[in-house]
């Protein structure tokens, strides 16, 4: 298997159980559960245009295989820990707190992986744009997957 | 559970489809004095900064080392060069500091108001430094106006008076005006009254809003061409919301840009009569797009190979002649581009990233107090949550500032990704921020019942 097509699977199956786990935190009835097509196609067009950008970023700095997985899962850790706080601060209860640290984690993945391979920020930086790409990530997520039936919500949602 | 309303967007949600709630005329005349007196104090503040920091030095200051066009060149680089030679009489020419005759290499504008300053107070001197960085400082001051009625018109009151105590006080935002000859704080008077006469036609009926409009993106595209990126997208918005208020939108549409052109044209002539060719505003678009696009590129622009700093470079100008170089140059890029299609994703990429996060300031030299990547991240975040909150409220116009500061960066993208070039669009990401943070501190008062008013409105939607 070429570095191109384990990159593409990586980002398809790590996007795909996170998109999982958030329409899981969908109410049935949900308009946005409606998206699912969408966010998969959209999904499956970034993670071909990622593992490529991740590629080239590999050809000039080739890491071992296992330094990118633990690296990966403690950018998660961090995201999902900054998604939950993000979601207990905005309140209300709109989606689950899986769906917060789902998100939190996505956001963090894209944010490290964004300013790793493309921009020249130092590391201190990067860690806290990682960890503002993961509170970001949880706020879109709860202000555009709101159910518009429902009756409760944050004020920072009104 | 508890349900909290704010209460400075609640009258706003009876209509929310509206651009603005109606206001007593009292509240015009206090509204017209806060915006004088923040115009005023935003000009002052401006002027101090180049008094007491002597900004007015880094454009006078003698180049003592070997550079090809010449030792008055940090006065304004290209800009400061048309404007000597136009202030000598010699036309609109020579933008690299030696006389290579007629020139397209900038957008005409802001060249021609610095010559005029130089026919009144010396060219290159220091009083004419001092004029152009207050002419700056007037524009970002006048920029308060833009500001705070298209906060008031997409928001409230509320955002508009944080918008414009932040244009005018905060230091981030004085940076450009007072420190730089260069056409950033006209770009941004303009992209701002553009995004204002944009609501205005969606919403209006008449074609005065047209007119201006159209007047208006023409006069943009004389001082920066690139400012024109963001007018398909915005000429789009307008029709869209026309289009859901069933309201006629095609002919309006057309006299923009009928009228555009139309302000564009004497221009468009003058290039073709004085340079040879058929060109638009500015010519070297094709030379910046190789400066950012060869093999090995960072994607920053090299000034190594610029004529400005390199003399080989400057008699190969000189040699083939402005259209000529840019053509080769041109040509040289696109072969790169056709060579290497995935290294030039992989720039614009990096590009795109550098132009939100700052990062390309770590590549420029440190020029004092007021460089650091993360003030960059200081506005642009903030206004993404903004954004994002915006788009979610369903406040009309949220999406127009989305477009125009997504969309007017595309020639940056392609070349290379500077942050002074992000000052045209601070404007619209200050009200986008502003409005995220009016909207936190609400929510931090409710959350944790800090204000003393605040009452759970459980059930009552």
């Amino acid at each position: 298997m070429n570095v191109w097509t384990a990159w593409f699977l990586a980002w398809v199956i790590a996007g795909l159980v996170v998109l999982a786990v958030i329409a899981h935190g969908l109410p049935r009835q949900s308009e946005q559960r409606k998206l699912n097509t969408a966010a998969i196609a959209g999904w499956l067009l970034f993670s071909a245009f990622a593992a490529e950008i991740t590629r080239l970023y590999l050809t000039v700095y080739p890491l071992p295989a296992w330094t990118c997985a633990l690296g990966a899962l403690g950018i998660a850790i961090l995201g999902a820990i900054v998604g939950l706080a993000t979601g207990w601060f905005i309140g209300g209860h709109i989606v689950s707190r899986t769906t917060d640290i789902a998100s939190g984690a996505l956001g963090a993945l894209i944010t490290a992986w964004v300013e790793i391979t493309s921009s020249y920020n130092h590391a201190e930086y990067v860690f806290a744009i990682m960890l503002i790409g993961a509170a970001f990530a949880t706020f879109v997520f709860r202000t555009s997957l709101r159910p518009r039936a429902s009756q409760v919500r944050s004020s920072l949602l009104q | 559970m508890i349900e909290t309303i704010s209460p400075s967007l609640a009258p706003e949600r009876s209509n929310p489809k509206s651009f603005s709630a109606e206001r007593p005329q009292s509240r015009h005349s206090s509204a017209r004095i806060a915006i004088g007196s923040m115009v005023i104090v935003a000009f002052l503040l401006r002027i101090l900064v180049i008094f007491a920091f002597h900004t007015y030095e880094y454009q006078t200051r003698i180049i003592t080392k070997d550079l090809p066009a010449g030792s008055h060149y940090a006065f304004g680089f290209e800009t400061g060069s048309i404007a000597g030679a136009l202030a000598r009489g010699e036309g609109f020419s020579s933008p690299f500091g030696i006389q290579s005759g007629p020139t397209a290499w900038i957008a005409p504008v802001y060249p021609s108001m610095c010559a005029v300053v130089f026919k009144i107070f010396g060219i290159y001197s220091t009083a004419s430094a001092v004029a152009i960085l207050s002419l700056n400082s007037l524009f970002a001051a006048f920029t308060c106006i833009p500001i705070y009625l298209l906060a008031i018109r997409l928001f409230d009151n509320r955002v508009a008076q944080l918008s414009i105590w932040a244009w005018a006080t905060f230091p981030f935002f004085m940076r450009w005006p007072t420190t730089w000859v260069w056409e950033v704080s006209l770009s941004a008077l303009l992209m701002a009254c553009l995004a204002l006469l944009s609501i205005k036609a969606a919403e209006r009926e008449g074609q005065r809003a047209w007119i201006l409009l159209g007047l208006t993106w023409g006069f943009a595209g004389l001082t920066s061409p690139s400012l024109l990126a963001a007018m398909p997208f915005s000429l789009l918005w307008i029709a869209w919301q026309r289009k859901r208020r069933s309201r006629t939108y095609a002919v309006s549409v057309l006299l923009v840009i009928v009228l555009c052109f139309a302000v564009m044209l004497p221009w468009l002539i003058r290039n073709r009569v004085r340079m040879g060719h058929y060109l638009f505003v500015r010519d070297n678009f094709g030379f910046e797009f190789y400066l950012g696009n060869y093999h090995g590129s960072n994607g920053f622009g090299f000034s190594g190979k610029h004529p400005a700093a390199n003399a080989k470079q400057l008699i190969y100008f000189s040699e083939l002649g402005e259209v000529g170089y840019i053509r080769h140059f041109q040509n040289e890029a696109l072969q790169f581009v056709r060579e290497y299609p995935e290294e030039f994703v992989q720039l614009t990429f990096k590009r795109f990233v550098c132009f939100w996060d700052g990062s390309s300031l770590n590549f420029e030299k440190r020029e004092g107090w007021y460089w650091r990547p993360w003030e960059m991240l200081l506005l642009v975040i903030p206004a993404a949550f903004g954004a994002a909150l915006g788009l979610s409220h369903r406040k009309p116009g949220t999406e127009l500032l989305l477009l125009i500061v997504l969309f007017y960066p595309i020639p940056y993208y392609l070349t290379y990704a500077n942050v002074r070039y992000r000052h045209a669009i601070e404007p619209e990401l200050l009200v986008l921020a502003c409005f995220f943070a009016c909207s936190l501190w609400n929510h931090v008062r409710m959350r944790f019942a800090l204000a003393p008013s605040a009452e759970p409105l459980e059930g009552r939607l």
